[in-house]
């Protein structure tokens, strides 16, 4: 079984067949959509969202297909695919051989993790090049709003890039140390500096002889993790802090999702937001659900009443689902589809 | 100052290398030049020299955005700032803000396209541009291996800018493309350098096979025993990322390259390749415009280009330091198929040239901006060169004015599109009929090449695999790459050796 068998097959059992085929391809590439966002959450898969924005559809058939084949999973009547007892099996023993790294968000940091990527190794190869008394290289990023920032951010003397070269290394080091050594090599084998050009995922995979989708995981696995330490303990990363200035704070909503909120903090309604935005009243109720995802302080209670919300918890508990449709007929109609979905999307964390 | 000691000074060479200084020398005396160099000779000097000389700015025309951007990252690591280039991947505002401050900069490089912008436009005519440059001049004529329809408005906007002088320059034009080239740029008494299309250093050597296993099998060999760095030319992407996986497995530090892969990506690998970490690049020919390394040793050709100029482009790009290099081309019978197609695609057929002209001719009088026209290709399913094509047809016929769609009849209009496809077609044909034919030849393979250019025969030694080659000359063992042992890889050492200074090292000179 190859590596991103076993994903799909964590992600299967944790969708526990209520999700099709869509929902899992739409949460790797990491499709802004509420229903996307709102999967990730309800079913604690959020952490791979948007890991493999590369992967093509037929590519994630064809491995579909082969779980099939070996009967690891099979279909069930909601265009899902139920994990059977041998898939069970199989991936007890594959997250035992290769557990999923625990540091991967992909939901949190979706947004800034290649910023910060970016940002970082243009500044890396800058600084190597630049302490090894080389400054005609190639720069690694074209992008021009990346070469500012580092720009911006390069020290003019030569004493002060020294020491900053130092103070790197210790941090990045000091985080590293904390990885298996397979993971700290990995990303150190991606920068590039002086007398060595990084090599690309797929290389890495090469020289692994790992796949594509494992190496790639594994890669943004380290990034997460780095962003993690870089936002909870600042003051012990400072540079690496300042490779995410400008974006720490932002809350990972979608453009449209954050004018919702602001009319809402505004005091607006439902009704009022839809029909000011001109949108439909569906539409907001998406926008609250993905802000009830993502905003922690939100509280839901003015949507739906407080004895309501400890009931929907109930009910889905009792019937062991997260699906909406049975839950909101296990409770004969009592509430509405967004009340349920609202619920269990704060419910969720 | 003399012109060597410019050369010195900006560039760090210290002697020209054939021709250039002769095309300079013109150039600053603000004669129109005409200037044909061979690939690798050093032709974007010939235009950056003169800003040193007290010729500003100087604009120039370049029909790719990746050979722009390479350019001006060159110019940059040069030392040079006031280098900007404007193309339709800069988003508006920034656009704005340069073309407000446009009088600052020295070299200006636009693509063909955007000088059809009417802001572009408008600010380029307001500088007194001292230089105007058209790099890849063959483009302009329609015989030219790769026509482009803007190219040839460049003559009028010369006029438009006041005319300053004019240096065409290409590498690969026969006759007629030179002729063609002189005239639609309306050049007055041009200086003219054509300089051989020969590259003595390369050796030529062409392999046929009975069938697609045995030519894999003979790429896989020559992979594995010349002498790197190299580059193998393939049609596709799939064949090129194919062949590339292949050659890994066999142990080749080898990757391949082409359009289809993300920026990041297309960066490492050619960095990879520019500092002889990577031995082969397995590409399309989307791989080696503008790329600047002077040690390739061979270049493969697995599958044909589609013109003899193409050919000459490509393997043009081996042995830049003049060392002894070679250039294999490996044929199948099977292979004449592949430009014939590739032809095709590039050209509408008549039911898509029907079905745009039936749209058309119901929306008389709705205008476009430039950037709608050239998208609407999308909803008919044309390629982007197959609609670029078409528009100009349109344009030249009438039926678009101004980027608004004219009163026309659909069945004249068509005829005429289709008359004219079909002598694109023809030209094309015998183009690919050409390099083709000299697959074929029982004949000295430079004297066939050279012969196409009208140009004689020089005598060189080694020459090719007709006049006798020793294949063993361009062998090499295969541990001439720097590749470290990934699997005993100490990252914390290798962190430290980026990030900190040794005892030795003595660091930069300067600051800022």
């Amino acid at each position: 079984m190859e590596y991103f068998d076993g994903v799909l097959l964590y992600i299967f059992d944790r969708f526990k067949g209520e999700r099709s085929l869509s929902a899992v391809y739409h949460l790797l590439t990491g499709k802004k959509s509420s229903q996307t966002i709102q999967d990730g959450k309800l079913f604690k898969v959020g952490s791979f969202f948007g890991i493999l924005k590369k992967l093509k559809r037929s590519k994630l058939e064809q491995h579909v297909f082969a779980l099939l084949e070996a009967q690891l999973i099979q279909p069930n009547q909601h265009e899902g695919y139920q994990i059977t007892s041998g898939g069970k099996d199989a991936l007890s023993a594959f997250l035992v051989t290769k557990p999923i790294p625990n540091y991967l968000a992909g939901w949190q940091y979706h947004q800034v993790s290649e910023l910060f990527w970016q940002r970082l190794s243009l500044f890396m190869q800058s600084l190597s090049y630049s302490i090894h008394g080389n400054m005609n290289f190639y720069p690694i990023s074209k992008d021009e709003a990346i070469q500012n920032w580092v720009k911006k951010h390069f020290p003019v003397k030569k004493e002060k890039r020294v020491l900053l070269a130092e103070e790197l290394f210790q941090e990045i080091r000091s985080h590293l140390q904390k990885l298996p050594d397979p993971h700290a090599s990995f990303f150190i084998m991606r920068l590039s500096g002086e007398g060595r050009t990084g090599l690309t995922v797929h290389q890495l995979a090469d020289v692994h002889k790992i796949s594509y989708e494992e190496a790639m995981i594994c890669f943004q696995g380290v990034i997460h993790g780095l962003l993690f330490q870089v936002q909870h303990n600042a003051a012990q990363y400072p540079i690496l802090a300042s490779m995410i200035e400008g974006t720490s704070g932002q809350l990972p909503l979608t453009l449209s999702t954050k004018q919702t909120y602001k009319l809402l903090e505004d005091g607006m309604t439902i009704e009022e937001i839809a029909h000011t935005r001109r949108l439909k009243r569906s539409t907001i109720e998406d926008h609250l659900v993905e802000i009830a995802i993502n905003v922690p302080e939100f509280s839901i209670s003015p949507f739906v009443d407080p004895k309501a919300q400890l009931e929907i918890k109930l009910a889905s508990k009792e019937i062991n689902s997260q699906r909406l449709k049975l839950i909101k007929d296990y409770m004969n109609d009592q509430y509405s589809y967004f009340e349920i979905r609202l619920t269990l999307c704060k419910e969720g964390i | 100052m003399s012109l060597s000691d410019l050369l010195y000074q900006h560039f760090g060479y210290r002697e020209f290398r054939y021709g250039q200084e002769e095309i300079i020398t013109d150039v600053l005396n603000n004669k129109d030049v005409f200037a044909m160099l061979p690939t690798g000779a050093g032709k974007s000097l010939c235009y950056q020299l003169p800003l040193y000389a007290g010729i500003s700015p100087i604009l120039i025309v370049s029909p790719l955005v990746s050979l722009m951007e390479d350019q001006v990252q060159q110019l940059k690591a040069q030392g040079e700032k006031r280098v900007i280039a404007l193309n339709g991947f800069l988003d508006f505002e920034k656009r704005k803000g340069i073309l407000k401050d446009l009088s600052t900069f020295s070299f200006i490089y636009v693509s063909p396209e955007i000088l059809q912008n009417k802001y572009v436009y408008q600010a380029l005519k307001k500088l007194d541009v001292g230089l105007m440059v058209i790099d890849e001049a063959h483009c302009i004529s329609q015989w030219g291996h790769d026509f482009r329809t803007d190219y040839l408005k460049l003559g009028a906007i010369r006029e438009a800018f006041g005319r300053p002088p004019l240096l065409a320059l290409t590498a690969t034009a026969t006759e007629d493309v030179r002729r063609d080239i002189l005239r639609q740029l309306n050049m007055s008494d041009p200086a003219i350098h054509v300089h051989s299309v020969d590259r003595p250093n390369i050796a030529i050597k062409l392999d046929k096979f009975p069938s697609l296993e045995t030519k894999i099998e003979a790429v896989k060999e020559y992979a594995l025993e010349l002498k790197g760095p190299g580059i193998i030319y393939f049609s596709s992407r799939s064949w090129a990322d194919k062949l590339a996986k292949a050659l890994s497995r066999e142990g080749r530090n080898c990757a391949s390259y082409h359009a289809g892969m993300e920026q990041e990506d297309r960066l490492l690998i050619q960095q990879q390749f520019l500092n002889d970490e990577l031995s082969i690049i397995c590409s399309t020919n989307a791989f080696g415009m503008g790329i600047n390394k002077s040690n390739i040793r061979f270049v493969i050709h697995f599958h044909p280009p589609s013109t003899i100029e193409s050919y000459l482009q490509e393997i043009g790009r081996a042995g830049r330091d003049q060392l002894p290099s070679i250039a294999i081309h490996l044929h199948t019978e099977e292979d004449e198929f592949l430009p014939l197609s590739f032809i095709d695609s590039e050209l509408p057929k008549e039911h898509e040239v029907k079905e745009v002209l039936l749209d058309f001719v119901g929306r008389e009088g709705s205008a476009y901006s430039n950037h709608h026209l050239e998208r609407e290709g999308d909803r008919f399913g044309y390629t982007e060169t197959a609609w670029r094509y078409l528009l100009h047809q349109l344009e030249g016929l009438g039926v678009i004015k101004e980027r608004v769609i004219q009163s026309f009849d659909v069945d004249m209009n068509l005829a005429r599109i289709l008359t004219a496809i079909e002598r694109h077609r023809k030209a094309k044909l015998i183009k690919w009929f050409r390099f083709k034919s000299w697959l074929e030849e029982k004949q000295c393979r430079r004297k066939g090449l050279l012969e196409r250019f009208g140009e004689p025969n020089h005598i060189i030694e080694p020459c090719c695999d007709y006049c006798g080659l020793n294949l063993q000359e361009y062998k090499g063992s295969r541990d001439q790459i720097n590749v470290s042992d990934q699997r005993a890889f100490d990252w914390e050492a290798e962190l430290k050796r980026l990030l900190t200074v040794s005892k030795e090292d003595h660091g930069e000179e300067s600051t800022g």
